[in-house]
């Protein structure tokens, strides 16, 4: 060999050898997630975050997105929409997150939803319902994996159509928390009760504060009335105390029940057979895995259970690990973590579910989750109550407010 | 509204009010005496209701009767932990400007949920209405909650009960010394910080015991302690700082208040307590039966 050439040797040895660590130490994918993981409602936080959690594992240990790992980062919102912005500015400033995908509570919502546009980085709600995230405030960079308030009442609405006769269901009373979540349920189930119903009047409307525990004189209230049927859209802990109150007091005799936002298994999983349940009562199920024909759904559920150590599977976990899903398959048919190519190949995507297909709107980013429900019952096998017998309106897409409407209000805007 | 409906808000407005009274006579206690603002009083609260939770549903889950077992031992446990927050914690606030107090209890209450968060999770969790109070009785043709006699019974012993303690025993007359005159009462040889822990113990003890009658008709989740926090300033400010009677007066009528009060405006449901406190300190600055705190002489 001639002199000069074992430098030359050695330095192209060095220079490949760099390179060839620069491919095998790939920048990761980072996936924000900010969400409510303390105080009362963190059992929403930590049910989403199973399922963010075990579609990252699975993906990492096939490869990755384009041989880049995936990496999650939690953040506590507090459901606190000023500590929620912070934390997702730190997030997508110095964390370099390439998505975010979480949040709990419409407030929370809105508040990220009008910083990720800002930011253009894509936002996945998994968990906050407002209508108004998507369509009136909804913008290009905002997406959600989850049904919507809409779509939750429509679907209680009609199965309280199915299962109870007109005249049973005409004095109608509502019973919802003073605040944003509470009025849009009041509005958006009067209106659609009225046409499934012609002839119903409103007997009461009670709108307890949100931190209400005493439900005491609301129930006497509700007792002394004329009404036949409750609507009301309580949750988690303050449904709870409620129920404990009222099956007593005879409400449930006295009415048929719908609560649009009741039964959820991150509350109903702690009630074991013999607790005060309103059996009989419809409300929702986002994803009855116990009660639909494909195997893969039980899968599916088995496995998140086995991840999160629970004994329930919560629909926000399938939501999560369907987003990441989603957004591999968006990546690496875009071949690039470009946010702009991502959202143009997610807009009006048909998504595989083991509940059928479900479809990304191209006019609001909404997945047009099918919601079910049915009446309220202990689930055998599961040992907590949730709808053994769900049903589904003939046509899930017309749950949600067309695209149609969704353009009106935001040209009010 | 009808006569029905009118008895029955007012039953239902008087059981909430016991279990407001619960939970605030001792903090009223508390700071009568040690003139100590402890922002931690409804952390302490939820402790007693996770307690029973635990107690009830957990460690003496097969335990016939168990509740009334747990509304003697939950209580016992927040007196113990009473005890070591004060000789730990609180001592080294005394005399010390308000707002060292506010930040000192204010933290300690974030400590103590997240360690209830520690010990128990995040879940809603629940305890049935023990016997003999299941079910409920017929009242003028409507069902009250049997629960709620024992609510009133338990209220009103220990009213009686604190009343008797305060006005009829040693004990008691060593603690009104105590909050009467600190430095008089330490110059006539009484063990000044005894007493101050044994109150503290007490309204801790008070605190855990509402806990528990809270626990059976309420959801025991992170956060409730917030709720009942409100409730309980506003009690013992109308009522009178340190005073049982007031604080057993402006119970029942904030329970009332918020009975009543939906029937004929619920969209004002938030602020009755608030409005409540504003026309009784225009009325009566001092609550309405306290009295204006003395100064203590400086020497």
């Amino acid at each position: 060999m001639k002199k000069g050439a074992i430098p030359i040797i050695l330095s192209l040895i060095f220079i490949l050898g760099l390179m060839g660590t620069g491919w095998a130490e790939s920048k990761p994918i980072i996936i924000g997630n900010p969400n409510a993981f303390s105080g009362m409602m963190s059992m929403y936080g930590n049910g989403a975050a199973v399922g963010l959690e075990l579609a990252i594992e699975e993906i990492n240990a096939a490869g990755g997105i384009l041989g880049r790992p995936l990496k999650l980062i939690k953040r506590d919102t507090r459901l606190n929409p000023e500590v929620a912005v912070r934390e997702v500015k730190d997030l997508v400033l110095n964390e370099d997150a390439d998505f975010i995908i979480g949040i709990l509570s419409s407030g929370v919502g809105l508040a990220v939803s009008e910083y990720c546009k800002s930011a253009q980085k894509i936002l996945i709600i998994l968990e906050a319902r407002s209508t108004k995230i998507t369509e009136e405030k909804g913008h290009r960079y905002v997406f959600r994996f989850a049904s919507n308030f809409s779509s939750r009442d429509s679907a209680v609405l009609d199965a309280a159509a199915k299962l109870w006769p007109k005249d049973e269901t005409d004095k109608i009373c509502q019973l919802n928390l003073d605040y944003e979540q509470g009025k849009n349920a009041y509005q958006d189930t009067m209106k659609k009760w009225k046409k499934a119903n012609p002839g119903m009047e409103l007997v009461t409307a009670l709108w307890p504060p949100l931190g209400t525990s005493d439900w005491a004189p609301y129930i006497s209230k509700l007792m002394a009335s004329k009404g036949n049927f409750l609507i009301h859209a309580l949750y988690g802990g303050a449904w709870m105390a409620f129920v404990k109150q009222a099956l007593p007091m005879g409400l449930y005799q006295k009415f048929h029940v719908v609560g649009s936002c009741a039964g959820d298994l991150e509350t109903t999983h702690v009630l074991k057979k013999g607790s005060p349940v309103p059996t009989g009562m419809v409300t929702i199920a986002e994803w009855p895995y116990w009660a639909l024909d494909n195997p893969k759904a039980q899968e599916m559920a088995d496995k998140i259970m086995k991840k999160g150590k629970l004994n329930y599977a919560s629909p926000h976990a399938y939501g999560g690990y369907l987003a990441i899903y989603t957004l591999k398959e968006a990546i690496e048919k875009v071949g690039a973590v470009d946010t702009e190519k991502v959202i143009d190949y997610m807009e009006g995507k048909q998504i595989e579910s083991n509940m059928g297909p479900m479809t990304i709107r191209a006019c609001d980013h909404q997945v047009t989750w099918p919601v079910y429900a049915g009446e309220l019952e202990f689930i055998p096998g599961a040992g907590w109550p949730s709808v053994k017998d769900p049903s589904l309106p003939d046509n899930v897409g017309s749950m949600y407010n067309s695209c149609e409407e969704v353009a009106k209000l935001r040209q009010a805007q | 509204m009808n006569l029905q409906l009118a008895v029955m808000q007012l039953l239902n407005g008087l059981g909430s009010g016991m279990i407001i009274f619960l939970v605030a006579i001792g903090l009223s206690i508390i700071f009568g005496t040690l003139k100590v603002l402890n922002l931690a009083h409804a952390a302490i609260y939820m402790l007693g209701a996770y307690l029973c939770f635990w107690l009830s549903q957990i460690v003496l889950a097969h335990f016939p009767g168990n509740f009334w077992l747990v509304i003697f031992l939950a209580p016992l446990g927040t007196a113990l932990i009473g005890a070591l927050v004060e000789i730990f914690i609180i001592r080294r606030i005394y005399g010390q400007d308000l707002m060292y107090q506010f930040i000192l209890t204010f933290g300690l209450s974030l400590v103590i949920a997240d360690l209830v968060k520690l010990c128990w999770g995040m879940e809603v969790h629940y305890v049935p209405i023990p016997w003999p109070f299941q079910g409920s009785v017929p009242v003028l043709g409507a069902y009250l909650l049997k629960y709620q006699l024992f609510l009133y019974m338990a209220g009103t012993s220990v009213f009686a009960g604190l009343l008797l303690l305060m006005n009829y025993t040693k004990l008691g007359m060593l603690i009104r010394a105590v909050t009467y005159h600190r430095d008089m009462a330490n110059a006539l040889g009484i063990n000044v910080p005894k007493v101050y822990t044994g109150v503290f113990m007490l309204g801790s003890c008070l605190a855990g015991f509402g806990g528990v009658a809270a626990a059976p008709v309420t959801s025991i989740t992170l956060g409730m302690d917030h709720i009942v926090l409100v409730q309980c300033f506003i009690v013992v400010v109308i009522g009178g700082m340190g005073s049982i009677t007031g604080a057993f007066l402006g119970s029942i009528i904030l329970g009332l208040l918020n009975s009543f009060g939906i029937l004929y405006l619920p969209q004002l449901a938030l602020v009755f307590g608030f409005v409540l406190m504003a026309i009784i300190l225009i009325a009566r600055p001092y609550g309405l039966m306290g009295e204006p705190m003395e100064a203590e002489e400086k020497l």
